[in-house]
């Protein structure tokens, strides 16, 4: 049986987006990932999130300190 | 649950913690999570986890104190205060609900766009603050420097006029000695008058920019304040712009001077950023969280709680110790009380706090800092600390600032 190949890099930039953003999952005073400005895919329950300190997936309904409204 | 154990002979104040307080907060935080502090009545919370938790939990802890003065004002400086004084809570010291509206409303204008904008304003404001150097062989940078920079960036971010900046300068020179320090009476009285002078100062501008708005944050807040009556009043930006004048001001100068500090101090750090500019963006980071500008920063429980096992009741008030937080050896490893600019957690550092209340001119602060250590490594690579200086810190419990900083420029050029 293979083991399968861990990345550690990949481990290590999800963790260190973690624990700069205060990342939750679930919203902050009514606010979302999916009213974010980095929140690109409305549609999509999980998305990329585009700002430069994340660059993860993440949840519609999460929130983190970088939130910014989005263009409306 | 244990008893809160005390911290003896531990005052914030005392001037020597007020101009070396490391050594004091490692010993507090190797010996336990939190201490009672009866001579200011605070909890004080030292280890990284324990804060993280608290600013991430708002059902909780409530920010309401985090502006309140930390010795209650004498009763000729209050009744000035109560002349013409009126802010209220709204962006670190508000809570749900009418925090939300607050921090939307300058996220909405404080945008990257604004900021890009700014920056070659504030490059060619450094710029001639630094040639003012030539042929001085010793100049107070703090007074030629990291005192104006910063309050030129935040005035202009707002857009107060330049003809009011010495004004608007002095208004806010002893402003936290009277929230977070011990003035005597008099001097808070003096101080007081300049608080209401400020206050309305702003509640002038704001008027000024609703009847007329230009290209600035304070009208894009008036903008959005006739497009969203709901979200924000005149009365909430008279209250943004006078929080925003202070805050701007006094943390970014606090920044800039430890981090000038730091790094002549430690001449291979200094020399490692004149051979790699690309670490200039993290030796920022490492700058606030080595000596960053807050020391302190404050919660009162909303409900019966515990931190780090030890009981805290409803109503108690916490200092939660970004200085001991950010040297913590269990998030910064065994070398935390070491200055590196290539440190690769350094921006884990608690300097700008987080979660909710995650300070909204982090950005502003981050761009001023770089910028002066781009221009100060390549126009004064040969800058040094004046030898035996007495340094003197701004005796206060929460900001951690120099009061001057003697440096030898040895030449401005390129």
């Amino acid at each position: 049986m293979i083991e399968p190949e861990v990345d550690e890099q990949k481990f290590q930039q999800a963790q260190r987006a973690l624990k700069i953003s205060a990342l939750q999952a679930g919203p902050s005073d009514g606010d979302s990932c999916r009213g974010c400005l980095y929140y690109l895919e409305l549609d999509s329950g999980l998305a990329f999130c585009w700002h430069e300190k994340l660059q993860i997936l993440v949840g519609a309904d999460w929130w983190c300190h970088y939130w910014e409204m989005a263009d409306s | 649950m244990t008893t809160c154990p005390i911290a003896h002979g531990y005052d914030p104040l005392d001037p020597s913690v007020v101009a070396d307080p490391y050594p004091a907060l490692r010993h507090l935080r190797e010996e336990g999570p939190v201490f009672y502090l009866s001579s200011l009545d605070h909890y004080i919370v030292t280890r990284f986890d324990d804060i993280e938790a608290i600013l991430k939990d708002r059902e909780t802890w409530s920010a309401s104190n985090a502006s309140s003065p930390l010795i209650p004002v004498c009763p000729q400086a209050q009744e000035v205060l109560n002349s013409g004084f009126k802010r209220v809570p709204t962006l670190n010291n508000a809570d749900p609900p009418r925090h939300a509206p607050m921090r939307k409303s300058v996220l909405a204008v404080m945008t990257p766009r604004r900021l890009r904008a700014l920056e070659p304003v504030l490059r060619d404001y450094a710029t001639s603050l630094i040639e003012g150097f030539a042929g001085k062989p010793v100049i107070d940078f703090v007074q030629e420097y990291s005192f104006p920079f910063p309050g030129f960036a935040a005035f202009s971010l707002l857009g107060f006029p330049d003809a009011d900046t010495d004004t608007l300068k002095e208004w806010s020179r002893t402003r936290v000695l009277l929230t977070y320090g011990r003035l005597s009476d008099e001097q808070q009285v003096e101080t007081a008058k300049d608080v209401v002078a400020m206050w309305q100062y702003v509640e002038d501008f704001v008027a000024r920019r609703t009847a007329e708005p230009l290209d600035d944050l304070t009208s894009d807040l008036v903008r959005l304040a006739r497009d969203q009556p709901d979200q924000i009043t005149t009365f909430d930006i008279v209250n943004i712009v006078y929080s925003m004048a202070l805050a701007g001001h006094e943390t970014t100068m606090n920044t800039i001077g430890s981090g000038l500090l730091a790094l002549l101090r430690n001449r291979q750090q200094w020399r490692l950023l004149i051979d790699e500019p690309t670490l200039i963006q993290n030796a920022v980071e490492e700058i606030l969280r080595f000596d960053g500008p807050v020391l302190n920063h404050r919660r009162v429980a909303k409900v019966d709680t515990s931190i780090g096992g030890i009981d805290i009741q409803a109503g108690s008030r916490i200092m939660m110790c970004f200085a001991a937080a950010d040297h913590d050896p269990t998030h910064f490893g065994g070398d935390a009380e070491s200055f590196r600019v290539d440190r690769s957690e350094a921006e884990f550092h608690l300097a700008f706090g987080k979660g909710a209340h995650l300070c909204l001119g982090a950005a502003l602060g981050r761009l001023e800092t770089q910028i002066t250590l781009e221009l100060l490594t390549t126009m004064t690579p040969d800058m040094e600390l004046v030898p035996d200086q007495e340094l003197q810190y701004s005796p206060n419990a929460l900001f951690r600032g120099l009061r001057s900083l003697l440096v030898a420029p040895r030449g401005t050029g390129p």
